[in-house]
């Protein structure tokens, strides 16, 4: 390319950009319509803006997020497993070391965490993981659905709406619940109660963290002076990072909990020991 | 509620998340770590194998060292093993030929005694013969001296 037509071709470039500023400056101001108080509530708390699920009932944009996730991750799973998984081989191709590495990562949290009964619980936290980061991720791409007032939504992440984030927390405090019945019975249980602010810390951790990212990003979009580039890095940081960040917090603490109720109480290890140890007597005995 | 809770969207929440786990642990989390723990069975075999192979190899190593270095000694053991029967074969042989040729000059001796005896007997019975008819021809003649010298010519004679 010339000099020319470089000089050119920057001086087009930079006359696009200031036409689509000077036209997004002088048309309407979509801003001042909904006050800031109003745009942060609705955010948080989804009281005005409903979605219709199925036309059953009317829902909070982050069910109908919930649902396309699960969808997505449906297709996938089984794109997966009917076309790549009866193909995996020994020495692991890129796709499939991939996918090898996301189930090693949390089968090895959970066989780290909760030493004893750690089949189930790994296969719930990988759900969970990939959930919460498939589930952020989604918020950047901004899928719009219409409302139930007529108008439209870009869908936040399943986990900013406070009931997703309820159901989520629920849910793990009922599998460390299960793991306790199953591993020691009624100590199980009075050890899983124990920790009866669980569900609610742990849902509201999740609703906080995601509900950030969606209100600073929706905060910088609000004042158009900073609604350039600095939402790249805003949305980078405060959704990206969550995803990371929130998937690997929920499955660790479930896990850890989940090990701490599963674990057998000590006299039933000592009693174990003690076996052991007499076994071991005996076999030497027999062997000298 | 508070905070817009909805208890009926919180059970959706989690009646989606139960879907999605069970989508999750039959299409993909169960397979692969079937496949995984399949693969990790299969190197851990490959593992054991090598193991028992390797300590196979170093017990004939070690059983093979100990057998050479007492090869010296064997061959040692052996060749006087060797040295010693074939003397004591050979001290046998001699003594066998010894005791062959005593037995051999004993029946030689007991031969030609018995050779002796017959030949004696046999002179003696023919002088007695002799001794007898030329008695008879005595007593037969008139001049028994005559008759005798006479009977002595005629056998010198003869002969």
């Amino acid at each position: 390319m010339s000099k020319k037509k470089k000089t050119v071709s920057l001086i087009v470039f930079a006359v696009i950009l200031i036409a689509l500023l000077a036209g997004i400056v002088l048309t309407g101001h979509a801003g001042e319509e909904e006050p800031i108080k109003e745009v942060m509530r609705d955010a948080v708390l989804h009281e005005k803006v409903k979605v219709s699920l199925f036309g059953l009932f009317d829902v909070n944009p982050g069910l109908i997020s919930a649902y396309i996730v699960t969808g997505i991750f449906f297709i996938f799973s089984l794109i997966t497993r009917i076309f790549f998984i009866p193909r995996f081989k020994i020495v692991p191709g890129k796709f499939q070391a991939l996918i090898e590495k996301a189930v090693g990562l949390f089968d090895d949290l959970a066989s780290s965490n909760s030493p004893h009964r750690n089949g189930f619980l790994g296969a719930y936290i990988f759900t969970a993981g990939a959930y919460i980061f498939v589930g952020t991720i989604f918020e950047l791409f901004g899928v719009q659905v219409p409302t139930t007032s007529g108008g439209t939504i870009s869908l936040p992440a399943p986990l900013a709406d406070i009931n997703g984030a309820i159901g989520m927390g629920v849910m793990s405090y009922l599998v460390i619940l299960s793991g306790g019945i199953v591993g020691n019975k009624v100590k199980g249980v009075l050890n899983t109660l124990k920790d009866f602010s669980l569900p609610i810390s742990m849902s509201f951790r999740l609703f906080g963290a995601l509900l950030s990212g969606a209100l600073v990003t929706e905060l910088v979009y609000y004042y158009m002076a900073v609604s350039f580039v600095i939402p790249v890095f805003v949305g980078v940081m405060f959704t990206l990072l969550h995803a990371l960040i929130q998937a690997y917090v929920l499955t660790m603490l479930t896990s850890l909990f989940y090990g701490e109720v599963t674990e057998p109480s000590p006299k039933k290890i000592k009693k174990n020991k003690h076996h052991n140890t007499n076994h071991e007597v005996e076999r030497y005995e027999n062997q000298y | 509620m508070p905070l817009n809770i909805n208890i009926q969207q919180v059970l959706l929440h989690m009646f989606n998340f139960v879907l999605l786990f069970g989508i999750s642990y039959f299409l993909l989390y169960g397979p692969v770590k079937k496949f995984m723990d399949s693969r990790k069975k299969y190197y851990e075999d490959m593992d054991e194998a090598a193991r028992e192979n390797l300590e196979m190899s170093e017990k004939m190593r070690a059983d093979y060292e100990t057998k050479l270095s007492n090869v010296g000694e064997e061959i040692d053991t052996l060749k006087s093993e060797a040295v010693k029967e074939a003397s004591e074969r050979r001290e046998e042989i001699v003594k066998n030929a010894r005791e062959e040729a005593k037995a051999i000059v004993e029946e030689a001796r007991k031969q030609s005694e018995l050779e002796h005896e017959r030949s004696v007997t046999s002179a003696k019975q023919e002088i007695e013969a002799y001794v007898s008819k030329a008695a008879e021809e005595i007593v037969k003649e008139k001049d028994p001296y005559a008759s005798f010298l006479d009977a002595a010519k005629k056998d010198s004679n003869n002969e």
